[in-house]
């Protein structure tokens, strides 16, 4: 049943930070959560169902030291899913990590801290609604499409009809 | 004779989980059963000079601290994983971790009585 469900990945090799995030979202109803220690079991979870959201920390080889950094997976999951939406985390509130997530393809970039469990919640309403609005978009320009063909469909329709005698140039009108 | 001042405040906690007991015993249970090998290992990698190690290690302690309330200590591990980082200081390093496993013994010990509580 839950696999119906968007789903969303949560990576940070620190149980509690994983924990803490996850009962946080999972308040809000309509996702599936995983949680994973290292990026190595996110590409290889992202690989059999592509997720809605990840929530990747930015150090993941703090236990494991040849573990892939935050980067890394990041740079692969959006080689396996360009348009996958990756947040990064990090308790360096330093520029250049903010930089770097935005640059390799990041959603957001948020700071661990007491506020990144409301700013993580944020991220996720935010890209509930860009992902709306996307959808929206594109069915506005398949619409505007359909519509336009058919306008263009009909005026040859009117002038094959003319041509033919079917209709008078100016119907109506005598 | 007046009480200590408190090193921890779940007031964060309680506000998060919504004050649901079985969400704040599995957190301090975590936080309780993590950290003491988290000091070993900052321990381990100072004595070895290993500061990039010990940058990691206290960066990845530092917020957990923040969300028990011990904003003291906090701010000791933002010092070490300064210190750390920059090279300069190292030499302090030990010092300031030996300082945090003293704090730890009290924040722990504050901890177990909140467990103890919520759990009785």
């Amino acid at each position: 049943m839950s696999e119906n469900k968007p789903l969303i990945i949560i990576v940070d090799d620190e149980p509690l930070q994983r924990e803490l995030l996850k009962d946080h979202l999972s308040k809000m109803s309509g996702y599936q959560i995983l949680t994973f220690g290292t990026g190595e079991e996110c590409i290889a979870a992202g690989k059999v169902r592509k997720p809605t959201l990840v929530f990747l920390d930015y150090y993941l080889n703090t236990q494991v030291k040849d573990a892939m950094d935050g980067l890394e997976v990041l740079k692969e999951m959006k080689t396996i899913y360009p348009d996958v939406d990756v947040v990064m985390i990090s308790s360096q509130d330093k520029i250049e990590v903010a930089v770097n997530s935005i640059k390799y393809g990041a959603f957001d970039y948020i700071v661990k801290g007491e506020g990144s469990f409301y700013r993580a919640e944020k991220v996720l309403f935010n890209v509930y609604r860009y992902n709306k609005l996307k959808g929206d978009a594109a069915r506005y320009k398949s619409l505007t499409i359909w519509m336009g063909s058919a306008i263009v469909l009909m005026i040859i329709i009117a002038i094959v009809l003319q041509q033919m005698g079917f209709i008078k140039a100016n119907p109506g009108w005598y | 004779m007046s009480e200590q001042k408190k090193l921890t405040d779940l007031a964060f906690l309680r506000n998060l989980t919504g004050g649901q007991p079985d969400k704040m015993i599995k957190y301090l249970r975590m936080f309780l059963s993590g950290t003491p090998q988290s000091i070993t290992q900052m321990e381990l990698h100072a004595l070895s000079k290993d500061w990039s190690a010990v940058k990691q290690t206290a960066h990845s302690i530092k917020p957990q601290l923040g969300y028990f309330g011990a904003k003291g200590s906090e701010d000791l591990m933002k010092q070490i994983e300064q210190y750390a980082d920059s090279q300069t200081d190292n030499d302090k390093i030990p010092e300031m971790i030996n300082n945090f496993r003293q704090q730890y013994e009290t924040i722990s010990a504050e901890l177990e009585q909140e467990l103890n509580i919520l759990t009785a």
